[in-house]
């Protein structure tokens, strides 16, 4: 039993009854799912069976925390959201940084499990180990920054990040689009999946969390705790990941994206964007005004608000846009201006949505009209032409209120697609679940594009190898490029680490540490005593169970693929003519292989769900 | 011989800054290793052993002898999978 590291409760929330309740979670599913998405998917598995439909109020809407959540290890804001997505059916975790996973536990709540669907529009307030529902119907129609500062004056709070946290919707999540976010902290997403759009069926608008409560701590030597605490920050900081992100923000990687074929150009119709000097961090933070914004225990500050000062919108101050944000505003829908991505990229988290779905759903219907398959007609009137910014913020508000081809591109671009007809479905850019992929052209980068694949929950479960090694999973060196052997068996051995460490509630940029440190912290902070063995078993059981929860509403080998898109070759570039086509199949048959599941059916076999603990 | 050097993040500090994402053309003489060329470069060995050293798209090594018209690429390791 764990003996620190945990508030101790969760609070259940039936919103058809209106009625709250604190429940203690078993010693035995934290142990053997710690935290975050474990707890998630735990609770998910059990909860939702066969027939209860993404938008039916027997959905469960779980927000979860780790053993580490509101510590001082660093980067300890983070939360998972975990949930049947209504994008795919499949399951759904999508994780945001800031401070709310911190807040969460000060309240005094470990998760909050959500089901059932409220009358009327509420938010959920915690307060030091109390909770209350309360109307949210003033609330309603404002975007998510908004809803954010307008509960925080209302709970006495002013300006950013300081006292309390709101997580919330948008538009976006109240009319239901269904790759709708949540967003924290202005600027922190949980998106994937779309459980925005959960939240929005069940008319839940936000929560608050504040509260003075301390994480109780098993260590009893506190020199030791510090100094691990303090090689936590150290190896984070002193990596050369690190000082990189510190430095220029994942942004600092947009022109090295472009260079080696990675970058997504118009919808993945072209491969080289000439603009992309000025998206990378290194000029954008240079050109434009900064100023940091740390999240919660942060020694690492990647994150900035950004002041633009050229072109049309000079003067916007925004949160600094990820890489993904630059790339989904800038190349992908053909703008080469910064500043505007940047205020696109605002525009879409303040409708609430999950930018790899609302870019490929923006850029697909470009390329459509770029085509002739939605005419003027079809737009009402927009002009689609590549690059017209003023037609993406007027297409991404349509869209969040789901009016004319607003409404069908809300539906995610799968379906779009298909309901465009006429060839859409052979230019449409997702994952065969149904999620648009991370916003790279991942045709250049096999193991993001392969993951993408056969992750269970709408984002990537592993991590890319190509661009780093990890000595702790057998990878003394980084994997070649375009590899079919060893791209399976970097997802299948990357997978449980990373799903381990999305447990403690620890931002990814902060775990550039060795996996015996994490583990050393985990023990110390809850009594625990695994090893690293154990760690990745963690790991590992929760993609497991994720993938046992799948197959119960449904998953075959072919949801486990690409849009015919991500199969073609790459038209020009670094990576010209490559194509994974030829060899996916037996890839995906060799990672089945890995993981301990039947190579042809990817289910997994009953020996890997005994030794998991699975089994029954 | 020419070859095409591209430096990427922090690693632009070692290079003159209107070549912001841009190949850099370099002049080196025959026989030529990515090592030497780090060294000329400036790169602390640090920095350097800890990089990701690309010649033509593909994984180099310190030790490997550079010819006419190579691109490389340095770069700090990139984890995880969003980036």
């Amino acid at each position: 039993m764990a003996r620190g590291g945990y508030a101790g409760k969760i609070l259940r929330v039936d919103l058809t009854a209106r009625e709250l309740k604190d429940e203690v979670l078993s010693p035995q599913v934290l142990r053997q799912f710690v935290g975050g998405t474990g707890i998630g998917a735990r609770v998910l598995y059990d909860e939702v069976p066969a027939g209860v439909e993404p938008y039916d109020p027997q959905n469960r809407l779980i927000f979860a925390t780790g053993p580490l959540n509101g510590t001082l290890v660093p980067g300890s804001g983070t939360f998972a959201v975990v949930t049947r997505s209504p994008l795919s059916g499949f399951a759904s975790a999508g994780h945001a940084n800031g401070f709310f996973g911190a807040r969460l536990k000060h309240a005094g709540y470990d998760a909050v499990v959500v089901h059932g669907c409220s009358p009327d529009w509420v938010y959920l307030y915690l307060n030091d180990g109390r909770a209350e529902l309360r109307d949210a119907a003033w609330l309603v129609g404002k975007d998510s920054w908004e809803t954010e500062m307008a509960l925080r004056e209302q709970h006495g709070q002013k300006g950013m990040d300081i006292g309390l946290s709101v997580a919330c919707i948008g538009p976006a999540g109240e009319n239901r689009v269904r790759f709708a976010a949540i967003c924290s902290d202005r600027g922190h997403v949980a998106s994937s999946g779309g459980p925005g759009a959960v939240m929005g069926s069940k008319r839940l608008k936000a929560i608050v969390a504040e509260g003075s409560r301390g994480i109780p701590v098993h260590e009893r030597d506190l020199a030791r705790l510090k100094g691990l605490i303090k090689g936590w920050i150290d190896s984070a900081s002193s990596s050369p990941f690190g000082r990189a992100v510190s430095k220029g923000g994942t942004a600092g990687f947009f022109s090295a994206a472009e260079n080696m074929g990675w970058l997504p150009v118009r919808n993945l119709t072209a491969n080289l964007f000439p603009d992309h000097p000025s998206f990378d961090g290194a000029s954008l933070r240079s050109t434009f005004k900064t100023k940091p914004r740390a999240c919660h225990a942060c020694t690492f500050a990647h994150c900035l608000l950004m002041q633009v000062t050229t072109g049309p919108y000079k003067g916007l101050v925004v949160e600094e846009p990820e890489y993904e944000g630059l790339a989904a505003w800038g190349s992908n829908v053909g703008i080469v201006d910064a500043g505007t991505a940047l205020m696109l990229n605002d525009l879409n988290d303040r409708l609430g949505m999950d930018l790899k779905e609302a870019t490929f759903c923006a850029s697909l219907a470009m390329e459509c009209y770029a085509r002739g398959i939605l005419n003027p007609d079809d737009t009402d009137g927009l002009d689609l032409s590549w690059g017209n910014a003023g037609a993406v913020e007027e297409l991404l508000r349509r869209i969040a209120r789901r009016e004319g081809l607003g409404g069908l591109l809300a539906e995610g671009v799968m379906r779009s697609s298909q309901r465009i007809g006429n060839g859409a479905q052979e230019l449409a850019v997702y994952a065969k679940k149904g999620f648009a992929p991370h916003v790279h052209d991942p045709r250049g980068r096999w193991s993001i594009l392969f993951g993408q694949a056969v992750s269970n929950m709408g984002s990537i479960e592993g991590s890319s190898l190509e661009l780093s090694a990890a000595p702790d999973l057998g990878f003394p060196e980084p994997i070649p490029f375009f590899s079919k052997e060893m791209v399976p068996k970097a997802q299948a051995r990357t997978g449980p680490k990373r799903q381990f460490e999305d447990t403690l509630g620890i931002c990814m940029f902060l775990c550039q540490g060795s996996l015996q440190g994490m583990v050393d912290t985990l023990n110390a902070v809850t009594g625990y005593d695994l090893d690293k063995a154990r760690a990745l078993e963690v790991g590992e059981r929760i993609i497991n169970l994720l993938r046992l929860f799948n197959v119960r509403h449904g998953l075959t080998p072919d949801d486990d693929s690409l849009s015919p898109r991500l199969r073609e070759a790459i038209p020009e570039g670094a990576h010209r003519g490559r194509s994974i086509d030829s060899v996916f199949e037996e890839m995906r048959r060799a990672y089945y292989a890995e993981m301990g599941w039947d190579p042809e059916t990817g289910r997994p076999l009953p020996q890997t769900l005994q030794r998991l603990g699975l089994e029954g | 011989m020419k070859v095409a050097v591209r430096l990427y993040a922090q690693l632009m500090d070692y290079l003159p800054h209107d070549t912001m994402g841009h190949p850099f053309e370099l002049t080196l003489e025959e026989g030529t290793t990515i090592g030497d060329l780090l060294a000329r470069l400036g790169i602390p060995q640090e920095a350097a052993s800890s990089s990701i050293l690309l010649v033509n798209g593909e994984h180099g090594r310190p030790s490997q002898g550079l010819k006419e018209g190579d691109g490389i690429s340095i770069l700090p390791p990139i984890c995880g999978g969003k980036l």
